[in-house]
């Protein structure tokens, strides 16, 4: 007797494209585009560090489509590519240019805006590439420890680990940012 | 529940991420320990400046490259001879 395993929507859609179907890796890149784009520009704080970066791993994807195997779910499967794009970029241990947070990057500009942006960013782009990777996965992508530590290949407990000491370092120079107003 | 323990569940405290039990004792602690209770409001503050970072969009024409670039894998002559044989 044979059950048919129930698979989450983006990994039935990557089955129906290691099949041949086309359509199905547009859905796909329709889905995830903005996403890994913004990972990849938060990684970098560079356009065009950061569609490179995007484009590569799209287009790994594409190539090795066959090495997807359906018992992991495709959103680790595609951030791990998009982790081993970071880790070979060229751009990666450079000297790479910041881009500054400026009125017309900012949809809601007020000078407020701009200062507390510049300075995540600054913060951000201190931290080692690895403790800004482990938080834009967790941060942003909302991604579970054991699921972080699947795509870094690392264990949960460091993860951990790094996340917090991340967030410790955050703080301290967010600390005229973050301190709380009134509390007792 | 100490400060140690607290502060260990500070992350999953403010993601939802505990059980309420765990959540309840959280709480608890935090009714009546100063310190840890402004930790919690430096990690939310952290979080929501965090959430206000933006993306600018991609530049003119990075969907057109980025199809180019698909197109010509999918007419790679070898393409899918080098898939059948697992070559990379």
């Amino acid at each position: 007797m044979s059950a048919k395993r129930k698979y989450d929507k983006h990994t039935h859609l990557m089955l129906r494209f290691q099949n041949g179907d086309e359509s199905a890796f547009r859905s796909l890149l329709i889905s995830y585009k903005n996403r890994v784009y913004a990972l990849c520009y938060r990684f970098f704080q560079n356009q065009a560090a950061a569609e490179e970066a995007c484009q590569d791993s799209f287009h790994k994807i594409y190539v090795s489509r066959d090495s997807f195997q359906p018992e992991g779910a495709f959103v680790i499967w595609l951030f791990a590519i998009v982790n081993q794009v970071l880790q070979s970029s060229r751009h990666l241990g450079g000297n790479l240019k910041l881009e500054p947070v400026t009125r017309k990057n900012l949809k809601a500009y007020h000078t407020q805006s701009i200062e507390s942006q510049t300075t995540i960013r600054r913060a951000m782009a201190a931290l080692s590439n690895e403790e800004r990777l482990t938080l834009l996965l967790d941060h942003w992508e909302k991604l579970s420890i054991p699921e972080i530590s699947e795509i870094l290949n690392r264990n949960p407990l460091a993860v951990e680990s790094i996340l917090f000491k991340a967030r410790a370092k955050l703080r301290i120079k967010l600390a005229a940012y973050t301190e709380p107003v009134g509390v007792r | 529940m100490d400060c140690k323990i607290c502060r260990e569940n500070i992350h999953d405290f403010i993601k939802d991420n505990l059980s309420r039990k765990e959540t309840g004792q959280m709480n608890a602690h935090l009714d009546f320990c100063a310190e840890c209770h402004r930790e919690v409001a430096q990690e939310r503050n952290l979080s929501s400046m965090m959430n206000q970072w933006e993306v600018p969009k991609t530049g003119k024409g990075f969907d057109l490259r980025l199809d180019e670039r698909l197109a010509q894998e999918r007419n790679r002559p070898h393409s899918w001879f080098r898939r059948l044989f697992s070559v990379n």
